[in-house]
């Protein structure tokens, strides 16, 4: 790992953390009234982290659960270094398992032996996924393990010896639970380790940035293309830097109005709204103008629907960038949480579609390396009115249906149609491909001319 | 390799382009003469669907070009600059369309290294492709065009900025091909033309004048045809 590597990966983890944190304190808002019950409250994680582990999985996993095991280790036959199993055990569940440690130590409202009970809980949880995923490797210290803490399990029932000792243990708390969750982990990474470098292994693993499932992948040379052109261009990333600094100033100098009085539900879906859905709209409605000095180069060399797939993947990744900085609403607002889900499903699975399809009418050729302040190349009445009625149309909708059905369903519905959207992705991109067909000629001849 | 029948393009009226039939064999090589406005560029475009034609139809490996996006795998074409992405480097540029084409890992240095006459220091260096001069832009497209062992290779007016060496190079490039592989290329440079081309088509006011051999009598008609005569 490089220097710059090492930097982003320190700096990234932290970034994480703290946004972890800020999550688990707005899911302990909504937790703590739907389970009063501590112990219900406990069960409810526990189910909660299983099921998106499960989840996240089967998102990551190309094909089957059979293959289940493979992604939480991204070792590849050509590259079994130590460098690949530290990133092995940097994966996606240990990082949510990560994600309930801050909720516990969030501290809400847990006290005495329940928070003794309640880590080590998490800890066995932790602990026996590591080690299911490491038995469905074949790891022999795994089976091992895993017997023991079944067997454990059963003698817990059966013989009043055993039951000392666990109690013991759960008495003892947090030292003796993670010291025997630190030597199974240990343990079954050195096995691990050595499983990998003594046999032959064909490479079945994936690195964590590939979603084959959604046809996510990093070494896509259209978006990597693109990735660059808003690095190496003035003015996609002037408009990019602006984005970044525009809505934390904003929710900067709104924190005490947000603190002192709830804003009405009309107006949290538009700035959650501006927020996450602002990027996209920002960087997408310029759309294929981006690349209108080369685009004769794109429409000869690369298929339309592999194009318009990189974009929306460029796009979803802004979004997702913009769903980082939308957290930062908790900090005034803990309860915003579930609003902030909504809109940003609704954004990633709908409003995205939305910037494409309108991206095929913005057809005045840019020069990308001009500074992006106060230019307005490219830019006439239709490319003014776009952005808008990106930005309103949606708020303008959320506030009718909130008269009609209140704000909680209404929130609820947008983020349902989103989800919809993400179950119907093909179609919704036929939808767009088939538009941009209809417009290829039209843009070409424009960028050429303009 | 190439069928084109009824093939009409009008620019505000006026005839860009009107093929009435032409084959074009896999494995020729076609160079293409014609004065400014002969249609040549247009026919290119049309060829490779950056155009709409007003009527008529081509064909690459007997599939209609219009509708269908199978030709992008087989076919490398470099018309102009907005061939190219500026802000890559030559090598990040070649190396995305060779990943375009499915191409990916080591092979790729060894695709870049077999166009080694074509490089200059330049070209190896970091610089991207909007900071480099007209020639190896030119360079730039040329390689691109001829990376990943396309079946149909398209130029339009290659050796324009080129150095005379460059030029040579680029000769010798066309006509070393693999055997099946076709290439049409324009030229105002009827001697470059003449040295390459197994046919030359001869293009005026957008149509096929004429379809020329190599032999002396074709050749000499061509340098009539291109020659000046005074008004009287």
């Amino acid at each position: 790992m490089s220097g710059a590597h090492l930097w982003l990966a320190v700096f990234g983890g932290f970034l994480v953390i703290a946004f972890l944190l800020l999550l688990t304190k707005g899911l302990g808002i909504y937790l703590a009234p739907l389970f009063s019950d501590q112990n219900k409250r406990a069960i409810a994680v526990a189910i909660g982290y299983l099921t998106s582990d499960l989840l996240l999985r089967y998102i990551l996993a190309p094909r089957s659960f059979a293959e289940y095991a493979y992604y939480t280790l991204p070792i590849s036959k050509t590259s079994y270094a130590w460098q690949s199993l530290f990133l092995a055990h940097v994966n996606i569940v240990n990082l949510l398992a990560l994600g309930f440690f801050t909720f516990y130590l969030s501290g809400i409202n847990l006290e005495g032996d329940f928070k003794v009970i309640y880590l080590t809980g998490i800890l066995v949880l932790v602990s026996t996924n590591n080690l299911l995923v490491l038995l469905l490797k074949r790891s022999k210290i795994a089976i091992i393990v895993a017997v023991t803490f079944i067997g454990s399990a059963i003698l817990h029932y059966k013989f009043y010896l055993v039951d000392i000792v666990y109690n013991q243990i759960v008495a003892n708390g947090m030292s003796t639970a993670l010291v025997i969750w630190a030597v199974a982990v240990v343990a079954a990474f050195i096995d691990v380790f050595y499983h990998y470098t003594s046999e032959s292994y064909q490479a079945d693993g994936k690195p964590l940035f590939r979603m084959p499932r959604f046809g996510f992948n990093l070494k896509d040379p259209i978006l990597w293309q693109e990735v660059l052109l808003i690095i190496r261009n003035k003015r996609p990333r002037g408009l990019l830097i602006s984005y970044l600094i525009m809505p934390p100033y904003l929710l900067y100098t709104l924190r005490k109005g947000l603190m002192v009085e709830e804003p009405s539900a009309g107006i949290l879906f538009f700035l959650l709204y501006f927020i996450i859905g602002g990027l996209a709209v920002q960087y997408g409605y310029l759309g294929l103008s981006w690349e209108s000095m080369h685009f004769d180069v794109l429409m000869t060399r690369t298929r339309l629907r592999d194009m318009l797939i990189s974009k929306y993947k460029l796009l979803t990744y802004l979004n997702i960038i913009a769903v980082f900085i939308a957290l930062l609403v908790l900090i005034a607002m803990p309860a915003a949480l579930f609003p902030i889900i909504a809109v940003a499903l609704f954004q990633i699975g709908m409003g995205t579609y939305f910037v494409l399809y309108i991206m095929a009418y913005n057809n005045k050729r840019i020069d990308i390396n001009k500074t992006s302040f106060f230019n307005y190349q490219g830019i006439s009445a239709a490319q003014f009115i776009n952005p808008l009625v990106l930005l309103f149309a949606p708020c303008l909708i959320f506030w009718l249906m909130s008269l009609l059905l209140g704000s909680t369903v209404t929130f609820a519905i947008f983020g349902a149609i989103g989800l919809a959207g993400l179950l119907y992705r093909n179609r919704l991109f036929s939808k767009v491909n088939n538009h941009w067909v209809k417009y290829r000629y039209h843009l070409i001849e424009n960028y050429r001319r303009s | 390799m190439i069928y084109v029948s009824g093939l009409k393009k009008h620019f505000k009226g006026q005839q860009a382009v009107n093929i009435e039939k032409l084959q074009i064999d896999k494995g020729d090589i076609i160079g293409i003469v014609g004065n400014n406005g002969a249609g040549k560029t247009t026919f290119f475009r049309l060829l490779l669907d950056l155009l709409l034609p007003d009527g008529g139809i081509c064909e690459i490996k007997n599939e209609p070009v219009k509708g269908n996006e199978a030709w992008k795998k087989f076919t490398g074409a470099y018309l102009d600059e907005r061939f190219l992405i500026p802000y890559l480097t030559p090598n990040e540029f070649w190396k995305f369309v060779l990943n375009a084409k499915g191409i990916e890992g080591d092979d790729i240095e060894k695709y870049i290294n077999s166009y080694k006459s074509l490089l200059t220091d330049d070209l190896k260096s970091k610089k991207f492709i909007r900071e480099l001069s007209a020639g190896n832009k030119a360079r730039v497209g040329i390689i691109a065009a001829f990376l990943g062992n396309p079946e149909l290779i398209i130029l339009d007016e290659p050796y324009a900025n080129l150095d005379p060496t460059s030029q040579n190079v680029l000769i010798n490039l066309i006509k070393n091909k693999p055997a099946k592989t076709t290439v049409l290329v324009s030229s105002h440079d009827l001697n470059h033309i003449q040295k390459i081309s197994d046919q030359i088509l001869l293009m005026e006011n957008g149509a096929v004048k004429n379809i020329l051999s190599k032999s002396e009598s074709d050749l000499s008609d061509i340098q009539q045809y291109f020659e000046y005569k005074e008004e009287v």
